[in-house]
């Protein structure tokens, strides 16, 4: 694996990864936002979750396609999102490193 | 959910959030945000929430607006053109202006004339050697040389060529017009020389 492979992803880029996989097709900029605020409580702003999309777009972690355009919208188009293999890779990567850094220190806390 | 008038975004937020987010991203953010605030409407708070969401994605719309500028090239340019400058500076009071005082007073009948015919071989040097030292670091190969040209070396030639054209333009009989074109014309061919001579050392470098 490259070294830039090997790099561990942000705390938020694992949240809009983990959204995106989670909402499969209907990965979209409002529905991420929402599923990451209902999840983990933190809020979340548009602009923040676009820099991120599409940084991690450039990097071929996430691709994405034109929708539909809707009248709750105001008649604009959606901006589908998926995740790549690579970007998988690092999810799954920075989830794997997470728990090993954390494993024992949860139990630790838990029993005290 | 409807998409009357009370749940459509003001029109100056759209234009604010249109205008940061530019031409590529603008009409997802503002469906986005138009979306989320039509479920919020009947909400109390909806107005103060809309305003508090379009001021949080100012900062990431910015980034994402500039992600595609090259501040490394900017900087770079910035700092070499301050360098530069200042080794100008310190090289026109302690090396250029004494010698070519020194040298218009041993000629006191023809001041203007031997000051200028002093001020090519020695100010000019000074000019070549800088702009060709920086020419020598910025130019990495030939592919790259229209780029590093227009977005390094340019905005240093016209920093220090720029004060001199001030001169011409508005000196109000210190300077006159030969004179003026003659140090203009001096240190521009010094700049261009020397850039051409740092490239091609440059080049001869990495050819080896």
């Amino acid at each position: 694996m490259s070294q830039k492979a090997n790099k561990n992803l942000g705390e938020f880029e694992i949240l809009v990864l983990a959204a995106i996989l989670r909402l499969g097709e209907g990965a979209y900029g409002t529905t991420i936002k929402t599923d990451i605020e209902q999840r983990t409580g933190r809020s979340t702003s548009l602009g923040a979750l676009y820099a991120t999309l599409t940084r991690m777009e450039d990097k071929k972690y996430v691709r994405s396609k034109v929708g539909e355009a809707t009248a709750q919208r105001g008649g604009r188009a959606k901006r589908y999102y998926s995740i790549e293999p690579l970007g998988q890779q690092q999810l799954e990567q920075s989830i794997r490193s997470m728990r090993n850094m954390t494993e024992g220190l949860v139990s630790w806390r838990i029993a005290k | 959910m409807n998409s009357n008038s009370s749940t459509t975004l003001p029109r100056i937020l759209q234009s604010l959030i249109g205008w940061i987010a530019g031409a590529e991203s603008r009409e997802f953010v503002l469906g986005d945000l138009q979306e989320e605030y039509g479920a919020r409407s009947s909400e109390e708070n909806a107005q103060w929430w809309l305003w508090r969401e379009v001021f949080a994605a100012i900062p990431g719309l910015l980034l994402l607006r500039l992600r595609k500028v090259n501040f490394h090239s900017i900087g770079l340019t910035g700092l070499i053109t301050i360098a530069a400058y200042l080794i100008l500076i310190l090289w026109g009071a302690y090396v250029t202006r004494p010698i070519m005082i020194g040298l218009r007073d041993s000629f006191p009948d023809s001041q203007s004339i031997n000051y200028f015919f002093w001020y090519l071989p020695v100010r000019i040097t000074g000019i070549f050697m800088v702009t060709a030292s920086i020419a020598y670091l910025v130019f990495r190969d030939r592919a790259k040389f229209g780029q590093n040209f227009t977005q390094r070396l340019l905005p240093l030639m016209l920093l220090i060529l720029l004060p001199q054209i001030w001169i011409w333009v508005f000196s109000d009989g210190d300077y006159s017009l030969v004179d003026s074109v003659i140090r203009i014309a001096a240190d521009g061919f010094a700049l261009l020389l020397g850039a051409f001579f740092g490239g091609w050392l440059r080049k001869r470098r990495i050819q080896k």
